[in-house]
Parts: C-alpha cells; sequence; structure tokens
C-alpha cells in the first residue's frame, strides 16, 4: 500500500508539472498576442501634429496676417484680360507641381536643365499647359474676373472632344483614355497629369515615333508620351491622330514662358519652395522618421464671411475656397484623407481634420482648417 | 475492490475535468489577448480628444473675443464693459460657432458667471474673467459624442 502511494503521487506531481507548464503557456501565449499586435497611434500622432500647428499659427485667437498675405491662392485673384488669367493660372500650376516634385524623381530640375527642354520641371508643366490650353482652365477666360469660375463643373471646363478622346482642363487630360480622374478639378487634372502621364512616360531608353519618324527619350520621350505613341498616324477619312510635332512645339513655348513668368523661370532659376517649407522650422516640427516622407499637412484659411459648410451623405463638406493655404511633407498621403472619407482602411495614412475660427491684427475673420496626415503603417498597422 | 476502482475512476474524471476547464480558460483568454491587441488604438483613449477639444475651444474663443462688432469695439471689452451679454452678440457667437462646429452638431450657450464649468467628454467650457469674480463662459455640447472620462 505504501509503495502504491508514493506511486500515486509521483504520477500526481508529473500532472501538476504539466498543467504548470500548460499555464505559463497560456501566459505566455497571451503576452505574445497582445504586445505582439501593433500599437496604432498614428491618429494620435496626427491629432497632436494638428495640435502643435494650431498652437504655433495662433497664439490666444489671434494669427498675423502674415499667414494669408504671403500664400494668397491663386483662387482669389482676379483678372480680366488674357493675359492676366494665364499669369494667374500659371501661378496655381506652379503651386500644385512644386509641392509634389519632391516625391517625382530626384534632381528632377536638373534633369530638365540639362537636356534644354526648360528651365526648371515647373516651367515645362507650364509650356505644356500653354501648348494643351493656352493656360486656359474654363470655356471662357474669366467670369466675374474668376479664372476657375467653372471648377469642378465639367460643362463648363475647356474640352476637346472627338470620337478618340474627351480631353478636360487645363492640361487636357483625355478622360476616355484616364478613365479614373475627375480632371474638371483644376488640381486633381494638374497632379494626375504630372504624376500619372508625365513622369510615367519619363525614360532614359530611346523609342521612334512612326509618325515623324524620329526618335525621343527623357523629357522629349514622356512629351511624346504625354500626346500619345500612335502608330496609326490618320484615321479612315486622312484627319491626323494625335500631333506629330507636338513635343517640337512644347519646346517651342519656352521662351514666352520664360517672357511671361520671369520670377520661375528666367536662366538659372530654381522655383524656391521655402515659402512653403518654412513652417516645418517655424513651429518646430520635426519630421524624421526611420523611413522618409510619412508625414504631410495642409493648412486651408478661409475667409469667415463667406466660409461655409453643407452636409452630403451625412458628412460636412466645405463649400468655399480657401484664400490662402500652406502646405507640406508628402503630398502623396493626401489622396488617403479622400478614400478615409468612404472607408478606413488600416493599411492606409490616418488623416485628422480640425478647424477653428481666429482674427489677424487688422481684425480679418478666419476659419482656419489644418488636415494632418500620418503614414508610418508599417509600425501601427497589422501586417 | 471494485468500490476501490470506482473511487479511482471518479478522482481521473475530475482531473481530467479540471484540466479541460483551465485549457478551455487559456484558450479564451489568449483568443480575448489577440482581439483586444488587434483594435487597440491610442486615439481612443478620450482625454486625448478632450485636450484636442480644448485647444481648439481655446483658440476659438479668445478670438471671438477679440473680433470687433460694427462700432469696433472687441467683444470683450463690450462684455467686460457692460457686465452683460447682449441678445446680438449671443447671436454672433452662435453663428461664429455654429459655422466652426456645424450648427446641426452643437448646442452653444454664452453667459456670465462666477464659478467655471468644466470641460468634459462632449462639452467644451471655456472661460475668461472680465473681473475679479465673474466669467464670460463658453459652453459648446458637440452632438453624437459620449461623455466620457
Amino acid at each position: 500500500m505504501a509503495t502504491n502511494k508514493i506511486g500515486a503521487d509521483k504520477i500526481l506531481s508529473v500532472y501538476w508539472f504539466a498543467i504548470l507548464f500548460l499555464i505559463a503557456s497560456g501566459i505566455f501565449a497571451m503576452v505574445y498576442v497582445f504586445y505582439n499586435s501593433p500599437f496604432d497611434v498614428r491618429n494620435a500622432e496626427a491629432d497632436a501634429l494638428g495640435n502643435q500647428i494650431v498652437s504655433c499659427i495662433s497664439q490666444n485667437g489671434k494669427i498675423s496676417s502674415s499667414w494669408t498675405t504671403a500664400k494668397t491662392s491663386a483662387d482669389l485673384k482676379t483678372c480680366q484680360t488674357p493675359a492676366e488669367c494665364q499669369k494667374i493660372t500659371g501661378e496655381k500650376i506652379v503651386s500644385i507641381v512644386n509641392g509634389m516634385k519632391g516625391d517625382l524623381i530626384p534632381n528632377i530640375d536638373s534633369l530638365v536643365k540639362q537636356e534644354g527642354v526648360a528651365e526648371n520641371f515647373e516651367c515645362l508643366v507650364l509650356q505644356i499647359a500653354m501648348q494643351e490650353s493656352v493656360l486656359q482652365h474654363c470655356k471662357q477666360t474669366q467670369q466675374d474676373g474668376s479664372t476657375f469660375y467653372c471648377d469642378g463643373n465639367i460643362s463648363e471646363v475647356k474640352s476637346l472632344s472627338n470620337e478618340r478622346e474627351t480631353s478636360l482642363g487645363v492640361m487636357q487630360v483625355n478622360i476616355k483614355v484616364h478613365k479614373n480622374i475627375q480632371a474638371e478639378f483644376f488640381d486633381k487634372g494638374v497632379e494626375y497629369a504630372v504624376k500619372e502621364v508625365l513622369i510615367k512616360g519619363y525614360s532614359s531608353l530611346s523609342k521612334d515615333y512612326t509618325c515623324n519618324g524620329k526618335t525621343y527619350s527623357g523629357w522629349k520621350g514622356a512629351l511624346r508620351n504625354y500626346n500619345g505613341w500612335n502608330t496609326l498616324c490618320t484615321d479612315s477619312s486622312g484627319k491626323l491622330i494625335g500631333n506629330p510635332n507636338y513635343v517640337e512645339e512644347v519646346l517651342s513655348k519656352k521662351t514666352v514662358i520664360q517672357q511671361n513668368f520671369p520670377e520661375f523661370c528666367s536662366e538659372g532659376k530654381i522655383v524656391d519652395v521655402s515659402q512653403q517649407k518654412n513652417l516645418k522650422d517655424e513651429c518646430h516640427l520635426n519630421f524624421n522618421s526611420e523611413s522618409q516622407d510619412q508625414y504631410y499637412f495642409q493648412i486651408d484659411f478661409y475667409d469667415f464671411k463667406t466660409f461655409k459648410i453643407s452636409e452630403s451623405n451625412g458628412k460636412e463638406i466645405i463649400s468655399s475656397q480657401p484664400i490662402a493655404t500652406i502646405f507640406d511633407g508628402n503630398v502623396n498621403l493626401k489622396s488617403d484623407c479622400e478614400v478615409q472619407e468612404t472607408k478606413d482602411y488600416q493599411k492606409q495614412s490616418k488623416c485628422f481634420e480640425k478647424r477653428f475660427y481666429a482674427v489677424d491684427e487688422k481684425n480679418n475673420q478666419y476659419a482656419i482648417k489644418i488636415t494632418s496626415v500620418v503614414r508610418k503603417t508599417e509600425k501601427n498597422a497589422k501586417k | 475492490m471494485p468500490r476501490n476502482k470506482s473511487a479511482q475512476v471518479a478522482d481521473t474524471a475530475t482531473w481530467i475535468v479540471a484540466t479541460a476547464v483551465i485549457i478551455f480558460i487559456l484558450v479564451v483568454s489568449v483568443y480575448a489577448a489577440s482581439k483586444i491587441g488587434r483594435n487597440f488604438e491610442f486615439s481612443g483613449i478620450s482625454s486625448f480628444n478632450e485636450k484636442t477639444q480644448e485647444i481648439l475651444g481655446q483658440q476659438s474663443f479668445h478670438a471671438y473675443l477679440l473680433t470687433k462688432n460694427s462700432n469696433g469695439t472687441a467683444f470683450y471689452n463690450q462684455i467686460s464693459s457692460s457686465g452683460k451679454i447682449s441678445s446680438t452678440d449671443e447671436l454672433i457667437a452662435a453663428t461664429l460657432f455654429g459655422k466652426i462646429y456645424g450648427i446641426q452638431n452643437s448646442e452653444m450657450s454664452l453667459k456670465i458667471t462666477n464659478k467655471k464649468s468644466e470641460s468634459l467628454g462632449n462639452i467644451v467650457a471655456q472661460a475668461i474673467n472680465i473681473d475679479k469674480n465673474n466669467f464670460v463662459e463658453l459652453i459648446i455640447k458637440l452632438k453624437g459624442r459620449e461623455a466620457t472620462i
């Protein structure tokens, strides 16, 4: 009996050890599983970034008028003559392209300058816009002084329509080919034309163009791509398809663009981005992270007297145009905010929007919208 | 002997059931840990949201008080000198904060009080002294957001 009891105790001890091991494994698994999941701080980080900007630009409800006067958006400028309106349109193009060029091709200005196609990248885009639409986004040069009166209204936007194309806006993006772009919106049209058409056509490899027998590469190849590498040169009625002299015609616009936009395109000029970049220093924002371009922010200043919010499908939409906009960081992240409005995907950047009211020293009233975006998907979203 | 055997079976059955219960509890706990970990977002911490509302509310309220009326007097000076809030002041404040927060999304009240309210959850409260004992206080109640501590 005594022997049996010792045997039973030993079996029980083994059992207890097994249970102990089981519980320890369970606790280990719980801790591992819990802490292995990423801790998503992106919303909080975007929120904190926005708060920092609010505190930086507004001191006890007062902002400096220099924020808005130095950066007044082209949208608010008025024009009467075609030349004046072209100037406003061109300035807006430069502002958009300048904001995105850092994310396109390294040393892009040097590459453009070396090839001799334009003074810098912004000026190359201006030359294309001059060729495509004579720097005119709407059907009419202006309406009540506004050259962007048609923005977003497809029936009022300058267009070219035939059986092969429906090209819209200042950059004449063909929406029959590029189906997912709302080119009737100025900003979207320019961004798409630059990023998805011009840049995608840039290659150091030479390519023959059948319709004029010439070979193009580099930026000239990109320009040829912008108009199309069509191999069928005429249609059944003998009418030309595309423009065989497109590249040469865009290059010939270099002088006129230099004359009309000397502040951007005169000899040796590189468009100064400091006006948009200095907010980072002024507000002591540190965008350094383990990988590049993880942040974006945009500050829109609205004239409070004309500031309007409308509701669409239960969502608030600001229906007025900002009088000034300041932005910095990776402009590509901005598109994630539009996606987030419909559905919040874990692996996309997180956007945070906030609004507040402020006055300047001249008692001008502003509604200010701050959009802050944080990407950092690798560390915050579950793989 | 048969009775002894029954006792042994009962004893073993108890341990088997106990082991099963332990395993069950562990599996449920591991599953819960994975679920909680997966859905954890730092932004869910309400104090963080309150801090944001506090900053925005403070900036907007200060700006409102600095805004000059049609006579060129700042609302703060007007309220502190008269010691009361006129219906016009209140209407302008309602329009102003309605535009910023969205009229459908907020309820606003502007009053003079001698006791400050605290911002809490969906309530944004801002107060500034107009004299030694009294404050002009703005309270905005944001709809659709539950008060959380």
